[in-house]
């Protein structure tokens, strides 16, 4: 994954181990577009990765004072598709050494976790930021 | 899967309990007194309530009513007794079916007195003692806490409610099926507990218990199958069970008490305390791992932990989506006892077991755990 033009630092949790590469970002926009552009809307087959719908969170009180919602998505969410989902603000978190990868997105008011391979992702939102989740869907929206 | 939420709902049921449930779903359906019904439609019901008492040590059998789960048993016993909510003890380590009825059921004026825990869940008898004078009329009490596994001394705290004249409300929802239970030993006056947990029954049954000669108001009131001209109820001579019962429901409860007591308890809670050691020793070995209440003698199936590294919800989504191993995570419907526990708003990642859950599946835990925590 290409890091240039990112404000902020970077920090690998333990460089020495198998836990995870963790990017702090502050986005910037136009270079974040530019770097991924490619995997900003097409997976690996070329195809778009699309939200069609979403569902209140199977575990809605682990998010609890949250709102929270699964989003699904047209297929299998894959390393390119995570990857166009980690130009949203927030620290990345990606730990590839799992059975099923793990990712998440986390700022102040949302967090976005998934796994690759499952056909959706947990978005959790601050319920004073409950147009974040319009966002998403409008930007990967089908 | 590795199913180890059964502090939530037990999975998976013993056969037997299948079995009657299908079974009744086939017959003639339960008359409950308003037909004739099947010849053994009283049974269902008696049968079940001999069951539970013989198991909950509960002599008064009659005074055994059934309802949709320990919920429905706390609104009901809270709300009939009408003691405003200033002159109820309570605890810390209580469930939100305790709390949030204290709080907002209309006619139930004022907040609790709360008795605080210590870092394990474990409240002090000592505690109720000081607190038992000045007018308090009940003391509630969760026996097992879903959070810790911590398991009240229920025989103190009775004594104790006994020698003031308090009315004592236990809570066996985490308890009936998995640990020793004896209502009329410990002198509670009333008890809730809820079919779908220990007792491995289905959801929605379960019931409470109320001693004879305390003055019970029915949260409900309804058709019952007695004397049908009758509108207004003078007096104390209360119907508990009024609408149509869930007999199908009840008969598989009566088949799941009848499996957890030929298991035996204590044999119940030796495996399952076994499972616990296992897991709680395993992760001792984890760094940034904190188990709540690892040295507890006492304690129901139920481990809860959190990590440096990742918060609990994370750690269960990662457990349930990449490792299919079912637990649960956050503050568990206990929102109080956090503050005492060192686990804050975040809660805990909880593992509960069922006697059908094995060495094995502790096993899987802790290999998951080696991958995600390292």
């Amino acid at each position: 994954m290409q890091e240039a033009g990112l404000a902020g630092g970077e920090a690998d949790l333990n460089a020495a181990s198998h836990v995870a590469y963790l990017r702090y970002a502050t986005i910037n926009t136009s270079k974040m577009c530019y770097i991924s552009t490619e995997a900003y809307y097409k997976n690996t087959e070329g195809q778009d990765m699309r939200i069609k719908g979403r569902r209140k969170s199977l575990e809605a009180c682990t998010e609890s004072g949250w709102d929270a919602f699964d989003l699904l998505t047209e297929g299998p969410l894959e390393d390119c598709d995570i990857e166009s989902l980690s130009v949203m603000e927030g620290s990345f978190l990606y730990m590839k050494q799992l059975k099923k990868p793990f990712f998440k997105i986390e700022s102040d008011f949302y967090v976005i976790k998934g796994v690759k391979g499952d056909p959706f992702f947990r978005f959790a939102v601050h319920r004073d930021h409950e147009e974040k989740v319009g966002e998403l869907v409008s930007r990967f929206g089908s | 899967m590795i199913y180890l939420n059964n502090a939530a709902t037990t999975y998976p049921k013993p056969e037997a309990v299948k079995e009657a449930f299908a079974k009744r779903l086939d017959l003639p359906p339960s008359g409950q007194y308003r037909s004739a019904g099947l010849e053994d439609d009283a049974d269902v019901f008696d049968i079940c309530r001999k069951r539970i008492g013989s198991l909950l040590k509960i002599s008064e059998t009659d005074r055994i009513f059934f309802s949709s789960g320990s919920t429905e048993g706390l609104n009901s016993i809270i709300a009939g007794l009408g003691i405003p909510a200033d002159k109820i003890i309570t605890t810390v380590t209580e469930h939100n079916s305790v709390l949030r009825p204290l709080y907002n059921l209309p006619g139930i004026k004022g907040k609790p007195l709360l008795l605080r825990c210590d870092e394990n869940g474990t409240v002090s008898p000592g505690d109720l003692e000081a607190a038992a004078g000045h007018g308090m009329k009940a003391f509630i009490l969760n026996h097992c806490s879903n959070v810790t596994g911590a398991v009240q001394d229920a025989e103190a705290f009775g004594r104790i409610a006994k020698k003031h004249g308090i009315l004592f409300i236990l809570d066996v929802s985490q308890s009936a099926g998995c640990v020793e239970v004896d209502v009329d030993g410990w002198n509670a006056d009333a008890v809730a507990f809820t079919g779908h947990k220990s007792l491995m029954g289905p959801q929605g049954t379960g019931g409470y218990y109320v001693r004879k000669g305390i003055g019970l108001k029915p949260l409900k009131y309804g058709g019952t199958g007695y004397d049908s001209s009758r509108v207004v109820y003078d007096g104390d001579d209360y119907e508990y069970e009024v609408g149509t019962m869930n007999s199908v429901g009840i008969a598989a409860l009566s088949e799941a008490v009848d499996w957890v007591s030929s298991l035996r308890t204590d044999e119940i809670k030796r495996r399952e305390m076994a499972l616990s050691k296992q897991l709680i020793y395993a992760l001792s070995e984890f760094k940034g791992i904190h188990v709540i209440g690892s040295g507890l003698k006492d304690r129901g199936p139920v481990v809860s932990f959190f990590s440096d590294t990742l918060p609990p919800s994370d750690l269960a989504y990662i457990l349930q989506n990449s490792y299919g191993i079912v637990t649960r995570a956050g503050l568990h419907c206990a929102p109080l006892i956090h503050d005492y526990i060192g686990s804050g708003k975040k809660g805990t990642l909880r593992v509960s077991f069922s006697g059908f859950n094995t060495k094995e599946d502790v096993d899987a835990v802790i290999a998951a755990l080696r991958d995600i925590l390292g």
